[in-house]
């Protein structure tokens, strides 16, 4: 800004009537310290201030120069003896110690807040553990459950069968027929007991060697007029032993031996496979 | 004639004031303190507003007087202008003023009040005097410019508040205080 310019503005500038960017250059321009705009603005304000001595004098209530005076001398018993330019430092002294408590308060409580948000996210970490831990635990205790209600099937299942086993074996009327392994396998035997009361019968294997999960055991009736009638498939375990259990719809009188062949998984309706056991009904 | 001349030892009592003497301040009030209530009046358009001003205005001289630059004008320029500037605050803030129009033949009437005259015969003199002489200064300018000038300088209205409320043009407002300014300080230079 030259100083044509700033003349023209001054006048305004007195009566604070520049807009903020137009007071901004002003004020620019004469902190450069151009004398002659800087006393131009010296005069104009001295002007806009002789308007006041036009206005009718006032008489001020005593009380306001009662009230000053007493401030003032509060004031001066609170504080030393001043000099002019001990004020400024004063006041960047509180102003330097204003900020510093203000930054270490932000510092406290900023650092209280981390301190906070740590401790609670420790805690959610910790109860997420513990979480995991139960949920853990009850999928243990659901899988033993549902192991135990198997176990309990399955032995209420073999109880059963057992009770059966004891019927039969008590039967006034049992008749027995003796399998063999031979001339395949000397060490293999079967035995069915045969209840004539019931028309139930209970086959039971021993010493048959296990078959891969692609095959099975067949057991067949063998009429007297050689017919041949699947009589149910089985499985035996590692020690070779295998059971069945069935009803048989004719009489036994009528069938003339027994046989096991090994046959593909599920059985088939015409033997395929190999005698592996077989005996004759006296 | 100005507010120049009034303050022959003005200087002496702001530095006094400034090394913390009561005395100075209390020296100083009476001497000024029926014009800044005046200022106070005008602008804030209530009494009790314009005393609370006006302990204000004297009791940050009191703290800050150090603050006070010789070289920027005489004490009652500097007194005048702080108390202009808190004036138009708390009219901002509290927006208890109402905007008046001065009427210059009417103040031209108005009297010092007597006690005050009697108190500080000299003083009420000298006022007397520059005022006449603000007042004649200012009834020489054309309307629209005193007006202007009025608004601006007692109202703190901006210069596109000043052209809404007297409908003229922005730039018309700004000519008619720079121009009102100027004539003035013609008129107090000569006097």
């Amino acid at each position: 800004m030259i100083c044509q310019q700033a003349s023209e503005l001054i006048p305004l500038y007195v009566v604070g009537g520049l807009s903020d960017n137009e007071a901004r250059q002003l004020q620019s321009h004469l902190a450069t310290g151009c004398p002659g705009c800087n006393a131009m603005l010296t005069e104009f304000t001295t002007v806009g201030a002789s308007l006041a001595l036009m206005l009718p004098q006032a008489q001020p209530n005593p009380d306001v120069h009662a009230s000053l005076m007493a401030r003032i001398a509060r004031h001066t018993d609170n504080t030393e003896p001043r000099k002019p330019e001990q004020s400024w430092r004063w006041y960047a002294m509180s102003g330097l110690a204003a900020a510093i408590v203000l930054a270490a308060t932000l510092m406290a409580v900023s650092a209280y807040w981390y301190r906070m948000i740590k401790q609670k996210n420790q805690q959610l970490a910790a109860m997420q553990e513990r979480f995991d831990a139960v949920k853990s635990n009850l999928n243990s205790l659901t899988a033993n459950y549902r192991s135990a209600v198997q176990t309990a099937a399955l032995l209420q299942l073999q109880l059963k069968q057992s009770e059966m086993t004891r019927k039969m074996f008590m039967a006034k009327q049992l008749q027995v027929v003796a399998l063999s392994g031979k001339p395949v396998d000397k060490h293999a035997v079967g035995r069915i007991f045969y209840n004539a009361k019931t028309h139930m019968w209970q086959f039971c294997a021993m010493g048959l060697k296990p078959l891969p999960p692609t095959k099975t055991y067949e057991l067949w009736f063998i009429t007297k007029d050689h017919a041949k009638k699947a009589a149910g498939t089985f499985n035996v375990n590692a020690s070779g032993d295998g059971m069945l259990t069935a009803a048989v719809g004719q009489n036994m009188d009528q069938i003339s031996a027994v046989a096991v062949t090994d046959e593909p998984a599920g059985g088939v309706a015409v033997p395929t496979g190999s005698i592996q056991l077989i005996g004759t009904v006296q | 004639m100005s507010v120049q001349s009034q303050s022959a030892d003005d200087y002496v009592l702001m530095e006094a004031i400034a090394a913390g003497d009561p005395t100075a301040m209390d020296r100083l009030y009476n001497k000024y303190s029926g014009l800044l209530l005046a200022v106070c009046q005008r602008i804030v358009n209530n009494r009790t507003d314009a005393e609370e001003v006006l302990l204000d205005v004297f009791w940050e001289l009191w703290r800050r007087a150090s603050r006070y630059e010789a070289a920027r004008g005489a004490p009652v320029t500097y007194l005048i202008t702080l108390t202009r500037s808190r004036a138009i605050d708390r009219k901002r803030s509290s927006k208890t003023g109402s905007l008046h129009q001065v009427d210059i033949g009417e103040m031209a009437n108005l009297n010092l009040p007597a006690n005050q005259a009697a108190d500080n015969p000299g003083k009420a003199v000298e006022f007397a005097e520059q005022g006449a002489l603000i007042r004649s200064a200012m009834e020489s300018l054309p309307g629209p410019q005193r007006k202007a000038l009025e608004m601006a300088y007692f109202d703190g209205l901006s210069h596109s508040e000043i052209a809404a409320k007297a409908r003229l043009p922005l730039g018309t407002v700004k000519s008619h205080i720079r121009l009102g300014l100027i004539h003035l300080r013609d008129i107090l230079r000569k006097g």
